[in-house]
C-alpha cells in the first residue's frame, strides 16, 4: 500500500502545540503510520477535553483543514479514502467514566474510553453494555457510536443507539452541544443521539455518551450444528426464532468441510480456517467445502439456559441428516470463533499509540510486524430480510463458485446482517463481484456496504451503493452541519 | 438561526375560500372543515389548559392526498398541524398560531403483516392497540403500549416517541420503528429506513422519532413485532409509605432484575380507581407497586420469589399475585383506567411526565407531596416507577382561574426539581407547547441551535406545528397564547 505523504505544516503543528501542549501533538509517522485509508495526516493531536477539540475544530474551520477523528483506530478504513486529511484527532485521552449509578442501571462515559475498560468497571456490578465488538481492547465508545457497528449480540439487543440515551458532542463550528439526557427516557428536543450513530464522525466529534447498561448474563451456552449446505440452515434458522427460546446469537459460519470434524472442531479451528480462507484461492477449495454451522447463543439464569438449550436440541434433532451434527459448546470458544469469522484479522491488528509520540523506528517496526491489513482481503457487509438472508448467502456461494472465487461467509442469521470476505486480488474482477453480491442484498430488500477494501479498489467501485432518492436529505444535514466539510470530508454515503 | 424563530408568523398566509376549494377537491367535500363550529374539536387535545381553534381541518386517506394537501398549503404559506387521536398531553396539537390542522385519521389500514420478519407495514391513522390485536392470536404484540393505546395512533407515537408502562423491559417506540413513510413541508414524499435493520446513510428515521410533528406528517410505519412471552407473573405490593415503595423500585432494578413493568399508584389514585371500579385495592395504602415479570416458565418463580422477598424486606404490608390470566387483566385495566377515574373526583386535571434517575423517585415523590400542600392542589400519582417516569396528576377547577394559576406554578415547580435531581421535564408526552420554557433550563442555545438547525433542513419555513418544542428567542414575535377558558 502506498501512503501519501503530505509535508509537514510548521505552522498547524504550532499551531496545535498552541492549544493542547506539545506534548499532545505527534508526527503521523509515529503516531499513525498506516494513515487513513492511504493518506498520511500532517499531524496527529491528542486533546484532553471538549474545550482544546472545540478550539481545534475552530481552527480547522478557519484553515479549511480536513479533521479525521480517531478512536481505537480499529475501523479507519470504514468509508471511502478522506477527500483530504491534515489533522487526525484522537480521542484517547477522552477515557474516563464520568458517572454510573449502578441502581439507575445507567453510564456516562467519555467517548475515547476503549469497550473492554468500560465492561470491565461494570462488570464489578454486575452489569453490562451488551455489545461485542471484535478488538475489544482498542475499539472505543466513540468509534462505535460513529460506526454504528452491531456485532452477534443485535439478536436479542439491538444496535448501539437503541440503548442510547444521551450523547455529547463537539460541532464542526467547535460548539459543545448535547441532546437527550442521563435518564431512561427522555423525549425532549430532536434525537440527535439517532443522527450521530453511525455518521462516520461526518457531523461532529462525539465526546460523551450515556447509555443504558444490562445485568450481565448470569450463564450462558451454545448450540453449534454443522449443516450440509447453507439452505440446509434455513428450516432450522425458523425453528429456532419461532420458540420460547430466543437465542441471544444466532450465527451462520461457512464454508466448512462437512463431516471433516465435530462442531466444536470445526468452531475452535475456525479462526485459523477463516484466516487461512482469505488467502485460499478457489482452486483450493476442496470439493466438500459446502457446508455450514449454525451457532446458537442463550443466556439467564441457569435454569433459563438450561431449558432454552434442551429446547433449542430438541428443535434442531429432526433437522439432523446427511452428516449434520449437533453439540453444545463453551459460550466463549463459540463467541471467539464467531466474532473472528466476521473479522479475521482480529487478532494481527497490531495497537495505535495511545498518546504521546511513540519512538518512531520502534513504532513502525511493530506496526509491520502485522501484515497490511487492508491489502489480503476484501469485507462486504449487507443487509437484508431476514427471511432471505439463506437464499442470498446461497447465491453468493454460487455467484464466486461459479466465477472463481473463495468466499467466506458470517452472518447474524435473525437479523439479516452477512459480512462476506474473499481474497483481495484482482480489482476489476472484485468490482465485478461486489456488484453483483450488491445486485442479490438489494433484491433481498437491502444494501450492501464495501467495509473493507484497499483505497485503490475502492475507487473503483462504489462504497456505500445508490444513493437512494431521500440523498437531498442526508446531503442538506451535512451541509448544514458541516458546512466547510472539514470533518472526514467525503468518506461518507455519496462522498459527503 | 434562532433569532428568525419567530419570522414565520410574519409570512404566514391564510386560509382563503379559494384553498378551501383547492383542498375539498384533492380529499373530497366532506373531508374538509372550515366552520367555526365544526373546528372547535380540534382546538385542543389532551392538555386542556390551551385552546385555540384551527382555521381549517383536512382529512387526506392517502399518502398522494396528503402530498397534494401539504404542496397546496405550502404555496399558501399556511402552517400545518399533523394530528392522530388527538390524545397527546402537552398540547402538541393545539393551532397556537391559527393554520389547518391535517388529520391521518382515515389513513388506519394494517397494509402487512410479515411474521417472519417481526414487522408489520401500518398506516399512521392506525390505533395503537389495533396491532397487537392483529398479530397476538400468532403469539406477537407491539411493545409500546401507552395507557392511551385503545385510541391514540401509531402516527402519534412516532412523533411523541411514546413509552408505557412495558416500556421498563422493552424500550419506547423509537426502538420499535425500523422506517417511516413522511410527507415533507412542501408535499415531498420520502421514505427514511424500511424493511431491513439499517440502510446506509444518516439514520433518518431514527432521527425523526419524537419530533412532534415538526419534521414532517408520518404517513405510515414499518414497526416491529416482538415475541410474547411463555409466561407472566404479575404481583400487587401493597406499602404503607410512599418512601419504601419508591425504595422497593430501586432494590429490584439494584439486584439485576428488569421486570417487563413496575408501575405506582399513590393513594389518592387507589381511592380514586376503588371508588370507580371496585377492583379490591387497599383503600388505607400510601402505595401500591404492580410489578409484571415475563419471560420463560423455567425461573420465573424463583424470580418472583426473590422480588416478593426484596417487597417484604422494604416494608410491603402484602403482596398479591395474579392468580391467573384474568386477574393479571383485570389489574392491568385498573392501572390503565386510572386516568379515567380521576375523571370522577375532579372536574379538571393536569398530567405531569418528568423523569428522575430511579434512584431519586423517594426525593421527587416528597417534592411533589410538598409542593401540592404549600399550592392547595391535590397531586395523585400513577406512574412507571420503573423507569423513574412520574405522572403527577394535579386535580383543579379550570372554572376557577386562581386554582388554575396555582396548578401552572405547581407544575413548573416539579418540573424544576426534575431537572435538578438530574431529570428532564417529559418522559413521553412530549413538549408540545406545554413545557416549552422548560426546554431552555434543559439545553444550551448551543444545544438548541444544532436541532433548530436541522429543523429547518426538513421545514425551511417553519410552518410544520409551529410554536411547539423550541422557544422563540426574545425579541420575536410570541405566539400568542391566549386565556385558559372553560371547557365546552
Ligand atoms: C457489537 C459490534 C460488533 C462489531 N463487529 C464487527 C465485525 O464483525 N467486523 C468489523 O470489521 N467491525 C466490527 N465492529 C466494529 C469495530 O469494532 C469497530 O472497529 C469499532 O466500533 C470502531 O471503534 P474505533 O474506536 O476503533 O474507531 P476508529 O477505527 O478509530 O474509527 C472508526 C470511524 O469512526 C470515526 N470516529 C471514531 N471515533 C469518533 C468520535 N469520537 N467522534 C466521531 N467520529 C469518530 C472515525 O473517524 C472513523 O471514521 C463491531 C462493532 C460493534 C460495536
Ligand atoms: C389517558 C391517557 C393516557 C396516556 N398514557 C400515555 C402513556 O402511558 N405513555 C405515553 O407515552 N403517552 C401517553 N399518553 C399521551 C398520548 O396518548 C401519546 O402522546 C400518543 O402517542 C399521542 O397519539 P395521538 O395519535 O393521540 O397523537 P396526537 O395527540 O394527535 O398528536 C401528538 C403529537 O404527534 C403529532 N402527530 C400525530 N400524528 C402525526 C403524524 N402522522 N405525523 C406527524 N406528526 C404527528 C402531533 O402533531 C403532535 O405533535 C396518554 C394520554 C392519555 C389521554
Amino acid at each position: 500500500m502506498t501512503v501519501d505523504r503530505a509535508p509537514l505544516t510548521e505552522k498547524l503543528v504550532s499551531a496545535l502545540e498552541a492549544i493542547v501542549g506539545p506534548q499532545h501533538v505527534a508526527a503521523p509517522e509515529t503516531a499513525l503510520p498506516e494513515g487513513v485509508d492511504g493518506r498520511l495526516p500532517q499531524a496527529v493531536v491528542f486533546p484532553k477535553d471538549p474545550e482544546e477539540i472545540g478550539a481545534i475544530l475552530r481552527y480547522a474551520n478557519e484553515n479549511r483543514l480536513a479533521v479525521i477523528p480517531v478512536g481505537g483506530g480499529t475501523q479507519l478504513g470504514l468509508g471511502h479514502p478522506p477527500e483530504r486529511a491534515e489533522i487526525a484527532l484522537s480521542l484517547s485521552r477522552l477515557d474516563q467514566i464520568v458517572a454510573h449509578e449502578p441502581a439507575d442501571m445507567t453510564v456516562t462515559v467519555q467517548a475515547g474510553i476503549s469497550i473492554a475498560a468500560l465492561q470491565a468497571h461494570l462488570a464489578r456490578h454486575g452489569q453490562c453494555l451488551p455489545y461485542d465488538p471484535p478488538l475489544p481492547g482498542r475499539a472505543t465508545i466513540g468509534g462505535i457510536i460513529a460506526t454504528r457497528e452491531a456485532g452477534p449480540l443485535r439478536q436479542a439487543f439491538r444496535g448501539v443507539a437503541d440503548r442510547l440515551l444521551g450523547i455529547q458532542v463537539v460541532t464542526a463550528s467547535g460548539k459543545i452541544a448535547k441532546a437527550g439526557g442521563r435518564v431512561v427516557k427522555n423525549v425532549s428536543g430532536y434525537e440527535m443521539g439517532r443522527l450521530y450513530t453511525g455518521s462516520l464522525g461526518t457531523l461532529a466529534v462525539i465526546v460523551e455518551a450515556t447509555f443504558k447498561v444490562q445485568p450481565s448474563f448470569l450463564d450462558a451456552g451454545m448450540i453449534a450444528v454443522s449443516l450440509p449446505s447453507v439452505e440446509a440452515a434455513r428450516p432450522v434458522i425458523r425453528a429456532l426464532l419461532d420458540s420460547d427460546a430466543q437465542p441471544v446469537l444466532l450465527e451462520l459460519l461457512g464454508p466448512i468441510t462437512v463431516g471433516a470434524a465435530s462442531p466444536a472442531e470445526l468452531l475452535s479451528g475456525f479462526p485459523q480456517h477463516a484466516r487461512a480462507f482469505a488467502s485460499f484461492e478457489a482452486s483450493d477449495l476442496p470439493g466438500g467445502q459446502s457446508g455450514a454451522l449454525l451457532v446458537a447463543g442463550y443466556a439467564g439464569t441457569r435454569e433459563e439456559m438450561e431449558w432454552q438449550l434442551a429446547e433449542a436440541e430438541r428443535l434442531i434433532t429432526p433437522h439432523l441428516d446427511k452428516g449434520a451434527a449437533m453439540e453444545r459448546i463453551p459460550w466463549a470458544l463459540g463467541h471467539q470463533a464467531v466474532l473472528q469469522a466476521h473479522r479475521h484479522d482480529a487478532q494481527r491488528v497490531v495497537p495505535l499509540a495511545a498518546s504521546a509520540p511513540l519512538d518512531s523506528a520502534g513504532a513502525r517496526a511493530q506496526q509491520r510486524a502485522g501484515t497490511s491489513p487492508a491489502d489480503d482481503y476484501v469485507t462486504c457487509r449487507a443487509h437484508v430480510r431476514a427471511s432471505e438472508l439463506v437464499q442470498v448467502v446461497s447465491q453468493a456461494l454460487a455467484l464466486a463458485a461459479g466465477s472463481g472465487f473463495a468466499l467466506a461467509y458470517a452472518a447474524h442469521a435473525g437479523t439479516g446482517i452477512v459480512r462476506f470476505h474473499v481474497p483481495a486480488g484482482d480489482e476489476e474482477r472484485l468490482a465485478w463481484l461486489i456488484g453483483s453480491l450488491r445486485e442479490g442484498s438489494i433484491g433481498a430488500g437491502g444494501s450492501l456496504i464495501v467495509e473493507r477494501a484497499a483505497p485503490s479498489l475502492k475507487a473503483k467501485i462504489s462504497v456505500f451503493g445508490p444513493l437512494g432518492k431521500e440523498f437531498f436529505l442526508h446531503k442538506a444535514i451535512k451541509e448544514r452541519m458541516d458546512p466547510i466539510r472539514i470533518l472526514n470530508p467525503g468518506r461518507f454515503l455519496g462522498n459527503l | 438561526m434562532s433569532s428568525q424563530q419567530g419570522a414565520a408568523s410574519a409570512t404566514q398566509g391564510r386560509v382563503t375560500p379559494r384553498l378551501v376549494e383547492e383542498l375539498r377537491r384533492v380529499v373530497g367535500e366532506e373531508n374538509v372543515f372550515v366552520e367555526p363550529s365544526e373546528v372547535l374539536a380540534w382546538e385542543c387535545d389532551g392538555y386542556t389548559l390551551e385552546r385555540h381553534p384551527p382555521e381549517a381541518v383536512v382529512l387526506p386517506a392517502s399518502t398522494e392526498e396528503v402530498s397534494r394537501v401539504m404542496r397546496l398549503l405550502h404555496q399558501a404559506q399556511v402552517p400545518v398541524i399533523p394530528r392522530g387521536a388527538g390524545t397527546s398531553l402537552s398540547g402538541a396539537t393545539v393551532p397556537v398560531g391559527g393554520g389547518v390542522v391535517v388529520s391521518l385519521s382515515r389513513m388506519n389500514r394494517i397494509l402487512k403483516i410479515d411474521l417472519e420478519n417481526r414487522r408489520a407495514v401500518v398506516e399512521a391513522g392506525v390505533v395503537n392497540l389495533w396491532v397487537t390485536r392483529a398479530v397476538e392470536n400468532d403469539g406477537f404484540f407491539f411493545a409500546p403500549d401507552p395507557s392511551s393505546q385503545g385510541a391514540c395512533t401509531i402516527g402519534g407515537n412516532v412523533a411523541t416517541n411514546s413509552g408505557g408502562p412495558h416500556t421498563l423491559k422493552y424500550g419506547v417506540t423509537i426502538n420499535h420503528i425500523l422506517g417511516v413513510e413522511m410527507v415533507l413541508a412542501d408535499g415531498t414524499v420520502v421514505e427514511l429506513g424500511g424493511d431491513v435493520e439499517e440502510r446506509p446513510g444518516y439514520d433518518l428515521a431514527g432521527f425523526v422519532i419524537g419530533s412532534e410533528g415538526t419534521l414532517g406528517i408520518v404517513t405510515k410505519a414499518v414497526v416491529r413485532l416482538t415475541r410474547a412471552p411463555q409466561t407472566y407473573r404479575t404481583l400487587l405490593a401493597v406499602f404503607d409509605t410512599i418512601d419504601a415503595a419508591t425504595r422497593t423500585v430501586s432494590e429490584v432494578i439494584r439486584q439485576g432484575i428488569i421486570p417487563a413493568a413496575v408501575e405506582m399508584m399513590d393513594n389518592l389514585i387507589i381511592q380514586a380507581v376503588e371508588e370507580a371500579f371496585h377492583f379490591g385495592f387497599p383503600k388505607d395504602a400510601a402505595a401500591v407497586l404492580i410489578i409484571e415479570l415475563d419471560g420463560l416458565q423455567a425461573g420465573i418463580d424463583e424470580l418472583s420469589r426473590r422480588v416478593q422477598a426484596i417487597c417484604a424486606q422494604e416494608g410491603a404490608r402484602e403482596i398479591r399475585a395474579a392468580r391467573d390470566e384474568k386477574e393479571r387483566q383485570e389489574l392491568w385495566k385498573a392501572r390503565k383506567r386510572a386516568f379515567g377515574a380521576i375523571g370522577r373526583i375532579s372536574p379538571s386535571y393536569v398530567t405531569q411526565d418528568g423523569v428522575v434517575p430511579r434512584t431519586k423517585l423517594p426525593d421527587i415523590l416528597r417534592i411533589i407531596a410538598e409542593v401540592g400542600r404549600r399550592h392547595g392542589i391535590p397531586i395523585a400519582n400513577v406512574f412507571h416507577a420503573g423507569d423513574g417516569n412520574i405522572h403527577p396528576i394535579l386535580l383543579f377547577d379550570d372554572q376557577n382561574p386562581d386554582e388554575v394559576e396555582r396548578v401552572l406554578a405547581a407544575s413548573d415547580e416539579i418540573l424544576t426539581a426534575c431537572i435538578e435531581l438530574g431529570g428532564s421535564v417529559t418522559g413521553e408526552h412530549g413538549i408540545g407547547i406545554e413545557k416549552v420554557k422548560h426546554v431552555a433550563a434543559m439545553y444550551t442555545q448551543d444545544d438548541l441551535d444544532v436541532m433548530t438547525g436541522l429543523r429547518e433542513v426538513f421545514d425551511p419555513g417553519r410552518r410544520l406545528n409551529p410554536g411547539k418544542i423550541f422557544p422563540s428567542s426574545k425579541g420575536c414575535i410570541e405566539v400568542k397564547r391566549p386565556r385558559p377558558k372553560a371547557s365546552a
